[in-house]
């Protein structure tokens, strides 16, 4: 970041969609090779575009850009959602889930993960929503190195199995 | 022993089965209030819409006219708004055995079941989540051709 460069980081807008749109399908590319290529996201811009206006309105969800100069930098979204479904109950009833972060490698390592978090976790507390998860290739050693700093615990493994 | 899609007067059986599995996933569960406890009407009402539906599969085993093992599985749609290759998946939701009838293949005879059940549908993928503190099941799915492909990690930001 340059020096005397003032980032911030609000809650997405209708007006941020192209941008946001294309940082998502750099996110995507980035990953793709994480995942089996029959699992190759394409997003279908109309779909993706009536799902987002959706989206930056919902009370249950939080859609975070992080800007610079106007510039979209880094995005964030992280929803809520009901745990307690088909005869499964919890004595909590909702927990958060975070879909999407994505920070262009430039402005890596600036603390903008820790703060889309904070900005997270508060949203979460406000609505008082004790617990959230989130899932993360295998592969993808530095996030999960980000996370476990955050204070998140691996407590589950998705598995996956190819039938021939 | 037999094979077969659950029916509608298995339910009682297939309840304490289903029932020993959430007490043996809540023995893992770290978090109190992520333990879950069974509502066994609306069980009962998912069990019936299951067994009527295509998408979704309840297969139990039984021995001497008794259930000793279940897998439920299902078949879900991926994100429209994302053009997918592949747009259906499978799940399996839960399987479990009997603890006096373990060690006799029969987790491997129940997913080869359920595989039929995907492949007759077109499915090529399917997925399944274990917890971080069960090892042996690890080990199990890994020897049954899984791999883990994510880590699914917790916080809680309140007390």
């Amino acid at each position: 970041m340059e020096k005397g460069t003032k980032m911030i980081i609000c809650k997405a807008t209708e007006k941020d969609f192209e941008q946001y749109y294309l940082l998502q399908q750099k996110y995507n590319q980035e990953i793709d090779p994480y995942y089996h290529k029959d699992f190759t996201i394409k997003i279908n811009k109309k779909e993706y575009h009536k799902e987002f206006l959706k989206r930056i309105n919902k009370k249950s969800g939080l859609i975070l850009v992080a800007k610079e100069k106007n510039k979209i930098i880094g995005l964030f979204e992280g929803t809520i959602f009901m745990i307690n479904k088909e005869g499964l109950e919890h004595k909590i009833d909702k927990v958060g889930y975070i879909n999407n972060v994505f920070i262009t490698q430039k402005y890596r390592g600036n603390q903008l993960f820790s703060k889309f978090l904070n900005q997270y976790e508060c949203f979460l507390r406000n609505k008082k929503i004790k617990h959230y998860s989130l899932n993360v290739s295998k592969i993808n050693k530095r996030a999960i190195k980000a996370y476990i700093k955050e204070g998140l615990k691996i407590q589950e493994y998705r598995m996956q199995k190819v039938l021939k | 022993m037999l094979i077969r899609k659950a029916t509608e007067k298995d339910f009682e059986e297939y309840y304490k089965l289903y029932k020993a599995f959430f007490d043996f996933v809540n023995s893992y569960t770290i978090n109190k209030e992520l333990r879950i406890k069974l509502n066994k009407t609306k069980i009962k009402k998912e069990f019936n819409s299951i067994i009527k539906s295509k998408n979704s599969i309840i297969l139990v085993c039984e021995k001497n006219n008794q259930l000793i093992a279940y897998l439920k599985g299902n078949i879900s749609e991926r994100n429209r708004s994302l053009d997918l290759e592949i747009s259906k998946i499978g799940d399996l939701d839960s399987v479990f055995i009997d603890k006096k009838h373990r060690g006799q293949s029969l987790l491997r005879k129940l997913i080869l079941e359920f595989e039929k059940y995907l492949k007759k549908n077109k499915i090529k993928y399917y997925n399944l989540s274990v917890s971080e503190r069960n090892p042996s099941a690890l080990d199990k799915y890994k020897h049954l051709g899984f791999k883990i492909e994510e880590h699914q990690l917790w916080k809680k930001v309140l007390k």
